[in-house]
């Protein structure tokens, strides 16, 4: 069993299995090897840690992604924004949240929670206007419209004309 | 909590990240949300460009490459590859292909496709097929292609109707139309690969009868000549012999409906075309492959020669060729495709097996080297003349005698890769003991879409017949079981 504390001073026992989807904990742990010490993790507060815990329980025993598949980038071929269902709808949170999970999966070093956080975020944005977007994420237009139609003219090659 | 998470908390490689798992159409539109995204987007390191990339096209430092001289600049070679542009140029290419309006890139446009059909990852590496096997770029253009109004534009210049003309006869197009336009007399039941695709495209197409338009042009003795070496040639603008691609569409053409006609078993080994053939290696290795004496020179096969060929080759009865080159019937003239159409003329069809080996003995005289004057190009020294010889076995119809085949390949430093074959056979021929043949390869380097050409009279006399041919590589022998 492994205990970590969150940035709120939360404690959560875990199993290690479950503790070691993510890379970082899995390395601490390689470092400092079996001791009872609790693990800190002062990036993460205690609910959105819970939501990772849940995603990483479900996904426990499922083989790691390998360690320089991120570095193999030129092959990633398979890049697909499908989202399994369970994932779906374990995503399916208010968009704070949903960041959330992606810093704290990103300090946490675990892709494949990070990947279904970004491939979230894409398919928000996916078929959208400029505008569309901004309304979206609370993005503040600061283009001048002079500039904002010089910049249209300019992305006129992703358009279908 | 310090503050509220929103998307500008996130660290710009995460949105890197995120955004890579978008369309280029979406990154665009997100990069004209604010100032702070769209210099992420367009300012950026190339690893969001290059995922995008990546993402719809194979990795063009994977493609084949052609040998350089050993001591060619290194720096070329590692040369970063600049995805952002690239991947922008093709989306303007598209937009190019599909606009209705006539466009003066459009040359550019096609020499992209082109180019984007020749950076099609390798069906096999040397080790054997490649584990990642699908191409990016086969698929891609597979998907634009068939809706973009050049197919059957008849605005076109010249160089745009060559390069047209290749486009057309790789993905077997022209011949899918007249297939589904005119109702063959034949009961063949072979579908179209893609019936939809077709007759999307047929209710464009306004000539009648492309069958008739190839045979046309393909058995019109004027355009065999000493000046385009009586093969698939055409002198260009800048005086220079160079590849006629038109010609080229129009053999595949009349080969192709003549093998869709034949009901034989080996009709199974005729490639059915997609760009799919094109790929470079993609041609069936040779598992009867012909014992080299070890003691012999080994010469390097850059070409896939060694094995069994499968050659088809076409020819008009000669009075009917002869009626059709220089008879007028009451008022029609002569050389018209009207000619095919009025008359029912039937091509004969032969289907010949070739087994050639290469020969390694640099004094070997047997086999002769392809005409160089007038040139096609520059030979590349990496690629040196292969020349081979083997045997000729003919099936169906009368002539089954075995024939002599000898001949050369080339690489030109344009990347042209050109077959010379003379064929003799020993006394029985039906005009000439002896044809000799120019033909090109259709694609990348040992594709499985392999060669066309023409033959004629290796003499080149007036009068000579002269008619189209293809071969490509087959993994074994043909005959045997049907002979």
């Amino acid at each position: 069993m492994v205990l970590l504390v969150t940035s709120d001073n939360e404690q959560f026992v875990v199993d290690k299995d479950v503790a070691e989807r993510s890379v970082l904990i899995k390395n601490m742990l390689e470092d400092v090897g079996e001791s009872d010490q609790p693990i800190p993790l002062p990036n993460v507060s205690s609910s959105v840690l819970k939501k990772v815990l849940e995603y990483c329980e479900h996904h426990r025993g499922e083989p790691l992604p390998a360690a320089d598949a991120d570095q193999n980038q030129d092959d990633s071929r398979k890049r697909t924004t499908d989202i399994s269902e369970w994932d779906q709808k374990f995503i399916t949170v208010d968009q704070e949240m949903l960041f959330e999970i992606i810093l704290a999966a990103n300090y946490l070093d675990i892709k494949p929670l990070l990947d279904v956080g970004c491939k979230t975020v894409a398919n928000m944005i996916k078929g959208k206007t400029p505008e569309e977007i901004r309304k979206l994420f609370n993005i503040v237009n600061d283009f001048t419209p002079e500039e904002e139609a010089q910049i249209k003219k300019e992305n006129e090659w992703a358009e279908d004309r | 909590m310090p503050g509220l998470t929103t998307l500008h908390t996130i660290p710009s490689e995460i949105l890197d990240h995120t955004l890579i798992f978008c369309r280029p159409q979406d990154v665009s539109r997100f990069s004209q949300t604010c100032k702070k995204y769209l210099d992420l987007v367009y300012n950026g390191d190339q690893f969001l460009w290059r995922g995008l990339f990546l993402s719809i096209w194979d990795d063009p430092r994977r493609a084949w490459n052609p040998r350089k001289m050993v001591n060619s600049d290194p720096l070329k070679i590692t040369q970063e590859y600049n995805w952002k542009d690239s991947l922008i140029y093709r989306f303007k290419t598209l937009q190019v292909i599909h606009s209705t309006e006539e466009d003066w890139s459009l040359t550019d446009a096609l020499e992209t496709l082109l180019l984007i059909l020749s950076e099609s990852l390798p069906y096999e590496d040397e080790v054997g097929p490649s584990l990642n096997n699908i191409s990016y770029n086969i698929i891609w253009l597979e998907k634009i292609i068939p809706d973009s109004p050049f197919l059957t534009s008849h605005t076109l210049d010249t160089s745009q109707r060559q390069l047209r003309a290749q486009l057309r006869m790789y993905l077997g197009l022209s011949f899918q139309l007249d297939s589904h336009s005119s109702s063959s007399s034949s009961p063949s039941t072979a579908s179209s690969p893609n019936p939809r695709r077709s007759a999307r495209l047929n209710s464009r197409w306004t000539r009648t009868s492309i069958r008739s338009e190839s045979r046309c042009f393909v058995y019109d003795l004027r355009n065999y000549v000493s000046k385009t070496l009586w093969g698939p040639y055409r002198i260009n603008v800048e005086g220079q012999l160079v590849v006629n691609w038109e010609h080229i569409e129009h053999i595949a053409n009349v080969i192709q409906f003549n093998m869709k006609e034949i009901n034989a078993p080996w009709n199974l080994l005729c490639p059915i075309y997609s760009l799919e053939l094109t790929r470079p290696f993609s041609a069936p290795r040779a598992e009867n492959r012909i014992e080299i004496d070890p003691s012999e020179f080994v010469v390097d096969d850059w070409a896939g020669i060694e094995g069994t060929w499968a050659r088809f080759i076409s020819f008009m009865d000669y009075r009917e060729l002869f009626a059709f080159n220089f008879v007028q019937f009451g008022s029609h003239p002569t050389r018209q495709p009207s000619f095919f159409d009025d008359h029912q003329i039937e091509e004969a069809a032969r289907l010949i097996e070739m087994q050639v080996k290469i020969i390694s003995d640099p004094l070997d005289t047997s086999v002769p080297f392809a005409p160089s004057i007038p040139s096609l190009g520059e030979e590349d020294p990496n690629y040196p003349p292969i020349r081979f010889k083997g045997t000729a076995r003919g099936t169906g119809g009368v002539q089954t005698n075995n024939a002599e085949v000898r001949g050369s390949v080339y690489r030109y430093k344009n990347g042209l890769i050109r077959y010379f074959i003379v064929t003799y056979y020993d006394g029985v021929g039906q005009w000439r003991t002896a044809f000799s043949a120019e033909g090109v390869q259709l694609g990348g380097i040992q594709s499985a879409m392999g060669i066309a050409g023409i033959w004629t009279g290796a003499d080149h006399d007036d009068g000579d017949p002269a008619g189209p041919f293809m071969m490509w590589k087959v993994s074994k022998p043909v005959l045997g079981s049907s002979s």
